[in-house]
């Protein structure tokens, strides 16, 4: 009889509790989304259910079991604390990013910065809610609206919150093509979307080659603390660029990407057991979050329309959402909107500069919250 | 704009009104409707579905 008694409590059953169960809905949810509503499926599907898993009580994946970490604590150990996966992703992300509409009209690089305004307004909001600093620059990067960057900076400075403003930054970048459009109709007149941009110029290979180079050298110059993805980024743009090198750059932006896709996500999902997830703190973190992705979209636009007022050829406003760094969703909406004001209005090319500068952006942004808590 | 050529809509000899939709391109897995500039015939089409296309590819002309 003992024996039977000593063996159940050592199963799952006698271990569950209602926080288990309510992080297992959690997980079927993220899978759910992922599966039936493609909300980014690459991340969320692997989060989902390793959120699922680590979540049974027992399985020693986390934390300290009785034969030493669980394994995948040794994926965050290794792929997040040390920065390793971030890094790659961005590697990858430089390998994809064609800076041409950029190069060809530098000014909108001031909408990608403005586009990170949300990302300073949600760091003092979370600060006057009583969050540490280092957990406000966390729950701040979230309104850059990129994923490895988040994780760069939480992993650094929170990572006990690491799966919330992950899973935070994602959403919202999932849910672009919602959030976006009402603020960007209720900040811009008709007139203004109506507003019908010049053919971009082309842009020269030597100029596509020398703007990683020349970018690395000056942002890394301004803010040091950025260089592990700006270095990454950077990298990977010039094997892109430098057209010498097409089965690395080929392997970057494929193979190498979607195996760290699949420990990031693990990692990420890793963190959220039920004590770190369950809090208060999580809907005020979450609510932190949308409102810094908010006030990102409409910095841009209001910049935009700012310039609007010196520039002799009129920027469409609805290009300046596009400076948060969800590549390319952002651009995608600009797009949308503007063929819904004037059919013949095509504003992708144009949104793709201000959004691979928020992308730069938001890893300034980060670097500034490192050398600050530093 | 770069992308390829998903379908062609209108045939050579058709007639188009302004803003009437000409061909659909496909950029960064985006359907992007292309539009009559003006209102006229359509005088020959430059490209066909399938095909990749550059910024500057002139994709219809029309009279």
């Amino acid at each position: 009889m003992t024996e039977i008694v000593s063996f159940f409590s050592q199963t799952g059953f006698s271990n569950l509790s209602l926080g288990h169960v309510v992080m297992w809905l959690i997980g079927l949810t993220l899978i759910f989304l992922a599966v039936r509503k493609k909300y980014e499926p690459l991340l969320l599907l692997p989060i989902g259910f390793t959120v699922f898993v680590v979540n049974l009580p027992l399985t020693s994946l986390v934390g300290n079991g009785a034969r030493g970490p669980g394994l995948f604590t040794f994926f965050f150990h290794y792929g997040l604390e040390w920065e390793i996966l971030p890094s790659l992703i961005f590697l990858g992300l430089g390998a994809m990013t064609d800076f041409g509409p950029l190069i060809a009209n530098p000014k909108t690089i001031l909408l990608g910065a403005a586009a990170q305004l949300g990302v300073y307004v949600a760091f003092f909001g979370a600060v006057f809610f009583g969050f540490s600093i280092p957990e406000a620059c966390s729950i701040g990067i979230v309104g850059g609206a990129d994923g490895p960057t988040t994780i760069f900076l939480t992993a650094a400075l929170a990572p006990h919150l690491l799966g919330v403003t992950v899973i935070a930054a994602y959403s919202y970048m999932a849910l672009v093509p919602i959030i976006q459009p009402p603020i960007m109709r209720l900040l811009t007149t008709e007139k203004e979307r109506k507003i019908s941009m010049k053919q971009l110029r082309p842009v020269s290979a030597t100029e596509k080659l020398l703007f990683p180079l020349s970018a690395t050298l000056l942002i890394l110059l301004m803010v040091p603390q950025s260089a592990p993805l700006l270095s990454m980024f950077m990298l990977g743009n010039l094997f892109k660029e430098s057209k010498v090198v097409e089965r690395l750059t080929e392997a970057a932006r494929n193979e190498l990407i979607n195996v760290v896709t699949i420990f990031l996500g693990i990692s990420v999902g890793s963190t959220l057991s039920a004590e770190n997830f369950l809090q208060a703190r999580v809907f005020l973190i979450l609510s932190l979050g949308l409102v810094a992705f908010v006030i990102s979209t409409g910095g841009g636009i209001l910049l935009a329309k700012l310039m609007n007022l010196f520039l002799r050829e009129k920027i469409n406003p609805l290009i300046g959402s596009a400076g948060v760094s969800a590549v390319p969703m952002a651009a995608r909406v600009s797009q949308t909107l503007g063929t819904q004001a004037d059919p013949k209005n095509h504003l992708l090319m144009h949104a793709m500069g201000p959004n691979v500068a928020g992308v730069i952006g938001t890893v300034i942004a980060a670097g500034i919250f490192l050398s600050l808590v530093e | 704009m770069e992308g390829k050529i998903l379908r062609i809509i209108r045939q050579v000899g058709e007639r188009v009104e302004e803003d009437g939709l000409l061909l659909v391109l496909d950029a960064m897995k985006m359907e992007i409707e292309v539009v009559a500039p003006v209102t006229g015939t359509i005088n020959e089409i430059h490209v066909s579905e399938g095909q990749n296309v550059d910024s500057d590819t002139t994709l219809v002309t029309i009279d």
